[in-house]
């Protein structure tokens, strides 16, 4: 039996690059899952022109049409497709084929700056993708919650399984780190708040704070936006870095840090690299938005903050300071990564692939 | 000279004496919020419904009671109004539930959210139509922008509001519920014959709860598994439940049921290895919960609100679909494996520190100095 996954852009439109985040990364998870239980598995995605690839041994299939019409771009998935996997809530309109499973990576409609008809409309959209898919998987509890308190009649077809790391992978610095480094791992997507973080950088090296050093680790899904950020960033080139780096390398790139910080302003699950910094030892700020709050326990295992720059500030100054804080936090968020092992998320996900499909 | 006087509305959690009393969280974080104001210097006065009586719930601190009959939409705005009238003489206002700011709030002022309470099905039967429910949005929309602050106990609600309401997200403030860690650590444990497991669900017999969810598993398991003791500890809300609940006990070895005051419910959690906190709905940082982790229980949370604030699944405790099956399976589990309750156990204790009175202190105190001034 196949089952195709479908989903916006697991390869750059014109089919050469993969794309750099999370929901790429969850989907290879998800299909090395899939064959490990014996299915067939196959990719269709959003194109600038009909392609068809080949990666690690999977076929991908990229659907041209999407530039004008994502709707009918979907309705050709759904005529070569059987069984279907749809990796995230489809915001194009359609009708969910039966039987299949959606995957939910958090609330996306919570921007503060939101008109009150996208969110409205982004409420119909999850009420549609639960009232019509059987099952939807959500990586957090959050989203769960927000459903519940919009739709209870709707909630229990949702199962959370939170997302994952990989421990052989992200695991602590052995020796003691040299110099105190503040890392941001995120995307340039403006609800990343990457602007807050350098904002913390700014006002830090203003208060006298010479010798920290920052880093943004970032992606280069969008080449201008990099430049924007090296231009803006040019009076701090001193102390703050930004770079990109492939995936392999991330491992070491949070072990050189002490400090990560995760200054979203909306749109958040229960964030990969968010796991991965805390599997790796490092001490974290995030803030109070989406699934963050199902990872990080306040003043325990990380700090919490609303998404306000001077609040990102003190509790980043906090840790600094206070070396002892930090050290015990690391501790403890090394301690509680390991409840969000690659293996347990497997053990969840094969049981929902069981129950929805079937046998093979 | 005091900092001034505060008097925080809410709508019935006190109650006058000789009534049935019901141990709540709500009523106990009143206490700690007028300690709290106390010793900062302000003078504290309580309003609620009532037919007139007084009563003095600390030295110096009244509850005043108001006249209000009628909760339309989920809204009490007779009481609203009967406040602003009686209560001007004050400095600064409390709205101890965030809907009791519709359809005015004082100046300055501070709600707090207990958690999300309209996530059941039944909710919506009780406003019929799609115009009710637009009106009911409404006036929580009044309610959530009059106040400076909105306090909320967990980001279940936060994460809600921005999901909801865009733009008012920016005056909440995540102050989770708190335990005395200190009074936990001095309670003595209650006896427990050698070689038993207890499990406790120590909440009110409510169907929000999982009350439901939970006598059917013990049903199941108390057959299965001599060695487990089952205790139901808290009160219903009309006698016929807590008489049903009694009938029931009776019917099945192993099982256990009945009230106690506060502190005895803690020397009970001190000796048992598993708690539950299997509820449905209308959940926040259970009190419940951060007691059952900071007594050292394996706990078994459902992912409803605010305990996912609270527990990480397999790391301190275990969060499950608030189902039979679920509740069945991991409870079992955890009958089956002492290494897991003690580890899990071990950690939630850990956790508890991060939530404890002080702690509560110090950020309810930041919010005060910002706000009441």
């Amino acid at each position: 039996m196949r089952i195709s996954i479908i989903m916006p852009n697991l390869l750059l439109p014109d089919g050469e690059n993969p794309v750099i985040g999370g929901l790429e990364r969850y989907a290879w998870q998800l299909v090395a899952l899939i064959k490990e239980l014996g299915y067939e598995v196959d990719v269709h995605q959003f194109a600038g022109a009909d392609w068809h690839r080949q990666i690690y041994g999977t076929d991908v299939y990229g659907y041209g049409m999407a530039s004008w019409s994502e709707t009918a771009a979907l309705e050709a998935m759904h005529q070569n497709t059987g069984a279907v996997l749809y990796l995230s809530i489809i915001q194009a309109p359609l009708r969910y084929k039966p039987r299949s499973v959606i995957v939910s990576h958090g609330v996306w409609w919570d921007d503060p700056a939101a008109s009150r008809d996208y969110v409205q409309r982004s409420l119909e959209v999850c009420r549609q993708a639960l009232t019509e898919a059987g099952h939807v998987v959500s990586c957090d509890y959050n989203f769960l919650n927000v459903v519940r308190s919009l739709y209870p009649d709707l909630a229990d077809r949702i199962t959370v399984i939170p997302n994952f790391v990989d421990l052989t992978q992200f695991y602590p610095s052995a020796g003691p780190k040299g110099q105190l480094r503040i890392l941001y791992p995120r995307r340039l997507e403006r609800c990343r708040g990457a602007e807050m973080f350098v904002q913390m950088a700014r006002t830090l090296v203003h208060k006298g704070y010479d010798d920290l050093r920052f880093e943004m680790a970032v992606d280069r899904n969008h080449p201008d936006r990099n430049q924007a950020l090296l231009e803006a960033t040019r009076d701090l080139e001193a102390v703050l870095a930004v770079k990109t780096y492939p995936f392999e390398a991330m491992g070491d790139v949070y072990r050189s840090a002490q400090i990560v910080v995760f200054p979203s302003l909306c749109s958040e699950g229960t964030s990969l690299a968010c796991l991965e910094a805390m599997a790796c030892g490092c001490a974290v700020v995030a803030t109070d938005v989406g699934g963050l709050t199902n990872i990080i326990i306040n003043g325990y295992n990380g700090i919490l903050v609303p998404p306000r720059p001077h609040e990102l500030t003190r509790a980043v100054e906090y840790l600094v300071c206070h070396p002892h804080d930090r050290a015990l936090l690391c501790e403890r968020a090394k301690a509680a990564a390991r409840a969000f092992d690659v293996e347990a998320w497997k053990r969840r996900w094969r049981g929902v692939i069981r129950t929805v499909y079937g046998s093979i | 000279m005091t900092s001034g006087r505060v008097a925080i509305l809410t709508t019935n959690h006190f109650h006058p004496a000789g009534d049935r009393i019901i141990y709540g969280g709500a009523e106990k974080y009143g206490l700690e919020l007028s300690r709290l104001l106390l010793s900062l210097g302000f003078e504290v006065s309580w309003w609620q419904i009532g037919d007139g009586w007084q009563k003095e719930i600390l030295p110096g601190v009244l509850v005043r009671t108001l006249p209000a009959t009628e909760a339309p939409f989920h809204t009490i705005p007779q009481l609203n109004q009967a406040f602003h009238e009686r209560a001007v003489d004050h400095d600064y206002f409390i709205y101890f539930v965030t809907f009791l700011a519709y359809p005015q709030a004082m100046e300055p002022s501070i709600s707090i959210s207990h958690g999300v309470y309209w996530d059941y099905p039944g909710f919506d039967a009780t406003l019929n139509t799609e115009a009710d429910r637009a009106e009911w949005r409404r006036r929580l929309w009044i309610a959530l922008s009059g106040p400076r602050r909105v306090v909320s106990v967990d980001t279940a609600t936060i994460n809600w509001v921005a999901a909801t309401f865009p733009g008012l997200v920016s005056r909440f403030e995540y102050i989770p519920n708190f335990v005395d860690v200190a009074a936990v650590d001095a309670t003595e444990p209650a006896g427990k014959a050698p070689g038993r497991i207890r499990v406790v669900y120590p909440r009110r017999l409510t169907t929000v709860r999982g009350i439901n969810e939970m006598v059917r598993v013990a049903e199941v398991l108390s057959g299965r598994y001599p060695e487990v003791e089952f205790h139901f500890i808290g009160r219903g809300h009309q006698d016929e439940v807590e008489k049903d609940m009694m009938a029931w006990v009776s019917r099945h070895p192993g099982t256990y049921y009945y009230w106690l005051p506060p502190e005895d419910v803690l020397r009970v959690l001190k000796s048992t290895d598993i708690a539950v906190i299997p509820s449905k709905a209308a959940e926040g940082t259970s009190l419940a919960c951060l007691e059952a982790m900071a007594a050292g229980c394996a706990v078994i949370a459902s992912w409803v609100g605010g305990l996912g604030n609270l527990i990480i699944d397999g790391y301190n405790g275990l969060v499950i679909k608030p189902t039979v099956q679920d509740l069945l399976t991991s409870l079992e589990r955890l009958i089956r494996d002492e290494d897991l309750r003690v580890f899990l156990g071990r950690n939630a204790r850990e956790t508890a520190r991060a939530f404890d009175l002080p702690v509560w202190q110090q950020r309810w105190r930041k919010v005060i100095q910002s706000i009441f001034v």
